[in-house]
């Protein structure tokens, strides 16, 4: 498999190769995409990526108006907005076609929405059951 | 020998997959009006979907990425988000066309109106959605469906004039005394039909639920390959009955009822309900498919835990999706409005959406970044873009036709 390596690589291009792809977690279901990332200016003035930004209020920043309108209104109709999740790019493990990070840090990332929406969607008769 | 049954089983799944009401509606009308004229049209849509469905098959096989993954990576967040909004509509009103056609099937078989049926049947929908086994829906769908091949029986057995129906099928022009965009219209819907997007959205997600890997690679290409083309001849035989029966006569197949006269002039009551029968599991199966991807295309967009191979609470956003989809579709069948007009309506919106939908795919096919050295080689990439060009000119004609020929009237 020729996947690029995000370890010992000089170069990569931020908006095919990291920007909107799918974040996964080992033994976790899809964290969310990486909505947009946290640049530092770094002393020497160069920027420098230090997190990936997951949550539709971190993408909103980068779609126009009237879809940036649209996805506020979504977020507000499911109990949001929620400020964006943050991943540390010393938890990224791999990037592949997706992005691994590590377990614990996909944890941290959970979706609130998806939170929200549990409690309501387990107490249908057979939520807890196995998948198929 | 389970090799070859899951083959089958799959086969099964797709023929399932490429007849829906848009198939069916499209078809009878363009045989009582065309006879096998647009034959040429449903070939020519079988290989699109062949081609893209092998495309995506492939790359949900070897990368795991399914069809609206692709989307939002090559398309960026604004046209993807664009094409989401579109999309959604789109199989939403699908969505709707299938639930109003079995709440006329229904309808046929009761004599009870079909508003009636309307919430009975989406209720029904949402709880086999929820129960039942992904495959194992598939499975018993697909087997079911093919009840509608009576349609071809049927028209073996009323012997029609073979060279006739062969000579209609060797033309690509309307035929004396047709106006030329109503053809055109007509052939812009019967091509949508055929290459639905919502079929690549659910043929790719439905690979990453079964757990496609690339050993599965040929089996899943001998699914699409042979799958598609038995639901394309599907499909013809349903025209085909009504170039036998309606043409000569006159008659308009505009509504579920007339499409199914031949059969019943055929095989009589026995008849009706083998093809009532067929159309029910077909458009159930379509109801089911179409459902699905709006939870599909949504999850995919957001990177939400999707699909029913999570227990339903760990991917509760995408479980409500699906079900809010059918509550809208309920919502719009409900209003009374004739489904056969959501179907059109439908297939008009999914000719307009079908570019944005099929590029990505064809742009990751050739990216070895994704699929190694199981990319795109010349023959699919010569396919592809042929196709790419037809699907753009459908969907830069659609709307304009749509409107000079008031909808093919």
């Amino acid at each position: 498999m020729n996947w690029i390596e995000w370890h010992g690589r000089d170069r990569i291009d931020l908006g095919t190769q990291l920007l909107d792809r799918q974040i996964t977690a080992p033994e976790a279901e899809p964290v969310g995409k990486v909505d947009d990332v946290e640049l530092t200016r770094r002393p020497d003035g160069a920027l420098e990526v230090t997190a990936l930004l997951v949550g539709t209020s971190a993408l909103c920043e980068r779609v126009p108006q009237p879809t940036r309108w649209l996805l506020r209104l979504g977020m507000r109709l499911t109990g949001g907005p929620d400020s964006p999740r943050r991943i540390d790019l010393d938890d990224v493990v791999d990037v592949k076609s997706d992005v691994e990070v590590t377990a614990e840090a996909g944890e941290a990332a959970a979706s609130p929405t998806e939170r929200r929406f549990r409690a309501f969607v387990e107490r249908i008769p057979g939520a807890g059951r196995a998948g198929s | 020998m389970k090799k070859y049954l899951g083959l089958s089983l799959g086969i099964l799944a797709a023929v399932g997959g490429f007849l829906d009401m848009g198939d069916i509606v499209t078809n009878a009308a363009i045989g009582a009006r065309y006879g096998l004229g647009l034959a040429w049209v449903v070939l020519l849509g079988v290989i699109g979907i062949c081609a893209y469905a092998e495309m995506s098959g492939r790359i949900v096989a070897v990368a795991g990425r399914p069809v609206y993954d692709l989307v939002r990576e090559r398309l960026g967040p604004r046209a993807a988000l664009l094409n989401l909004i579109a999309s959604l509509l789109v199989t939403i009103l699908t969505l709707a066309a299938q639930i109003g056609g079995v709440a006329v099937v229904i309808e046929l078989a009761s004599g009870v109106p079909h508003v009636v049926w309307v919430a009975p049947v989406a209720i029904g929908l949402w709880i086999v959605m929820w129960r039942v086994k992904f495959e194992k829906i598939e499975q018993v769908l697909g087997l079911a469906g093919l009840a509608v091949a009576v349609f071809a029986v049927s028209i073996w057995w009323l012997d029609p004039d073979w060279s006739a129906l062969a000579g209609q099928a060797a033309g690509i022009t309307p035929p004396a005394g047709e106006p030329v965009p109503t053809y055109f219209y007509y052939a812009i819907t019967l091509f949508a039909a055929a290459m639905t997007p919502y079929e690549v959205f659910f043929l790719s997600s439905g690979g990453v639920e079964e757990r496609w890997s690339a050993k599965d690679l040929r089996m899943q290409r001998a699914t699409a390959l042979i799958g598609f083309p038995v639901g394309g001849l599907l499909a013809l035989s349903i025209a085909a009955a009504a170039a036998v029966v309606m043409l000569p006569l006159g008659m308009d197949a505009q509504s579920l009822g007339q499409v199914v006269l031949p059969v019943g002039l055929a095989f009589g009551m026995a008849g009706m309900i083998v093809v009532l029968f067929g159309f029910f599991a077909v458009l159930v199966g379509a109801a089911f498919e179409t459902a699905m991807s709006c939870g599909y295309m949504l999850s995919q967009y957001f990177g939400w835990p999707w699909g029913k191979r999570l227990p339903p609470k760990r991917a509760a956003r995408f479980h409500a999706v699906v079900a809010g989809s059918v509550l809208i579709a309920l919502l719009i069948v409900q209003t009374g409005v004739d489904p056969v007009m959501v179907t059109e309506v439908a297939l008009v919106g999914a000719a307009v959406a079908l570019p944005l939908t099929y590029l990505p795919v064809l742009i990751v096919a050739n990216d070895r970044q994704y699929l190694g050295d199981h990319v795109n080689g010349r023959f699919s990439n010569a396919v592809g873009l042929v196709m790419m060009v037809v699907v753009l000119v459908a969907a830069i004609a659609a709307i304009p036709l749509m409107i000079t020929t008031g909808m093919g009237a």
